[in-house]
């Protein structure tokens, strides 16, 4: 196209340069005789008529001259002109074939191009709206979950609900089990009492076993004096008898306590066993569960307060999710604009290749008229390229979509 | 001269323990918890033992109720500061209950320790 825009436009310069050339020599003839012209009119004005005559004359020769040359220098090389400009035809020809075919080609790919948005377009749509219908969704889960933990907190930084509820009841338990630990120590010190006054009777007992042995012992010394006295002793020797029995008595009496207090000193040790075993349980227990209790209520609050950052977290998340996949959707609704800036290079290709139509069709002519009128074959091809020119100054004139970004409005149509 | 085992989870408390019977020319030996107690225990030649009562692995009162039925004729003194939940459950009575000879609330002075060993040894003997 441009090499024979630029053969056109040289081909018009030499026949400029021609005309010019050819105009020069009287503008130069009349300079040279205007003095002289002067003269004569001022002189003699018969002398004008004839010396007008003679310039007419001369001038008509001039001209004769100039279109002799004209005629000659168009027809100087006819044979070499022709072969160039079909040779010209003939290479232009074959280019626009070629663009075609291109053309062609690359119509069919803004077909395929269209449909294959079309399809992949339609599936990010549908994906898209289902995922925001997700993350509405999830949204209000992460809200109603952010609520209820609200709802248990205590409103002043203190903790949530249930956590004081576990604090409280934690706190009736450690009470019951203080007043128990009282009455145990109560019970402790009544039986630490009680031994003592067992020890008490036992040295008691141990008096009385002693008296009675000792009466035994005097009794018998007693009946031996008694029988040493003979008859007169006789009734001091009951006596001593009696004395006697009595003493024997208490002593089995004596035992029969001591061994009541036996039992009841193993009852005693038993007691104090089972006291001991509860006293151990509780330490342990105590030394197990005092610290941990402190514990498990502060990691409980340290629970409430991550879950709660981490829910309004995924809040934010969430809405930035949902905020982003709005954009997108919003994003791809701007398939229409896509579509008819596809659909209007579509149609610039084919307006292209009507104009590559017409240059085909100036190619041959220009072919078809190589050895003919050449002057009005030329004159032919330009008309045709003007045509050409005017197409493409329409096409240029064509605007597809305003909008050059996904940025919101309304599209543009053309 | 008697020889004394002192059982206490704290280091300190053995360590300030043995610093006040030194004077007394006790052989002492010193465990920190009541299962240490009772395997130095089971070698035997102990007089007297001087034990906590609020200790980890095994407390002074299992330890104590544990030593009357294996080694009745070892005296032992309970220390402690009391104990229990919130304070309340005074473990130093029990103690005494289940057959410590003798008991020592802390804190408590040297002539505290020393006339309650003294006593413990006199009554044995």
């Amino acid at each position: 196209m441009a090499v024979v825009n630029t053969d056109i436009l040289q081909h018009s310069g030499i026949r400029q340069e021609k005309q010019r050339s050819v105009a020069a020599a009287p503008a130069i003839t009349y300079r040279l005789f205007l003095p002289v012209i002067l003269l004569v009119v001022i002189y003699s004005w018969p002398t004008i008529i004839v010396l007008l005559t003679a310039v007419s004359v001369w001038i008509s020769a001039v001209l004769f001259r100039w279109v002799s040359v004209t005629h000659t220098a168009v027809n100087a090389t006819p044979s070499k002109l022709s072969s160039g400009i079909k040779q010209l035809g003939a290479d232009l020809g074959d280019l626009t074939q070629s663009c075609h075919k291109d053309i062609s080609t690359l119509t069919s790919e803004f077909d395929r191009l269209s449909s294959v948005q079309t399809t992949a377009i339609g599936g990010l749509m549908q994906s898209f709206t289902g995922l925001e219908a997700q993350t509405r969704g999830l949204r209000e889960l992460v809200v109603a979950a952010m609520a209820k933990l609200t709802s248990h907190s205590s409103g002043d930084g203190s903790g949530s609900k249930i956590s004081h509820e576990v604090n409280n009841l934690i706190q009736v338990f450690q009470d019951n089990i203080s007043s128990l630990g009282e009455g145990s120590r109560q019970l402790v010190d009544m039986f630490n009492i009680m031994r003592e006054h067992i020890d008490g009777i036992n040295r008691l007992l141990k008096e009385i076993e002693g008296i009675s042995s000792q009466t035994n012992l005097l009794a018998l010394n007693a009946a031996i004096e008694a029988a040493r006295a003979g008859e007169a002793g006789r009734g001091f020797a009951v006596v001593a008898d009696e004395v006697r029995s009595l003493s024997t008595r208490s002593n089995q009496f004596s035992t029969q306590i001591r061994t009541r207090f036996t039992t009841t000193q193993e009852a005693m040790h038993k007691a104090a066993y089972t006291v001991g075993r509860m006293a151990a349980l509780d330490m342990k227990m105590s030394m197990n569960s005092q610290g941990r209790i402190a514990d498990i209520m502060n990691e409980m609050e340290h629970m409430n307060g991550d879950v709660a950052t981490n829910l309004q977290q995924v809040d934010q998340i969430t809405s930035q999710i949902n905020h982003d996949v709005g954009v997108a959707v919003r994003s791809l609704q701007f398939e229409d604009m896509t579509t008819q800036l596809i659909q209007h290079m579509r149609n610039r290709v084919l307006a292209i290749d009507s104009i590559q139509t017409i240059l085909g069709e100036a190619a041959a002519t220009m072919v078809r008229s190589a050895g003919e009128e050449t002057a009005g074959s030329i004159e032919h091809a330009c008309q045709l390229l003007l045509q050409a020119k005017d197409r493409k100054k329409s096409l240029a004139n064509n605007g597809p979509v305003a909008q050059k970004d996904m940025q919101g409005g309304s599209v543009d149509l053309f | 001269m008697a020889k004394i085992l002192i059982v206490d989870d704290e280091p300190h408390m053995r360590l300030l323990v043995s610093a006040m019977l030194k004077s007394d020319k006790h052989e002492l030996c010193v465990a920190e918890n009541g299962q240490s107690a009772m395997d130095l225990l089971k070698d035997g030649g102990f007089d007297v033992m001087i034990t906590d009562l609020v200790m980890p692995t095994k407390n002074g009162i299992d330890l104590i109720m544990e030593i009357k039925q294996a080694l009745p004729q070892l005296k032992i003194i309970a220390m402690s500061g009391g104990g229990g939940i919130n304070g309340r459950f005074d473990y130093l009575p029990i103690a005494k209950l289940i057959g410590a000879e003798n008991i020592l609330r802390k804190p408590f002075k040297r002539e505290d320790l020393s006339s309650a060993v003294e006593d413990i040894l006199a009554t044995h003997n």
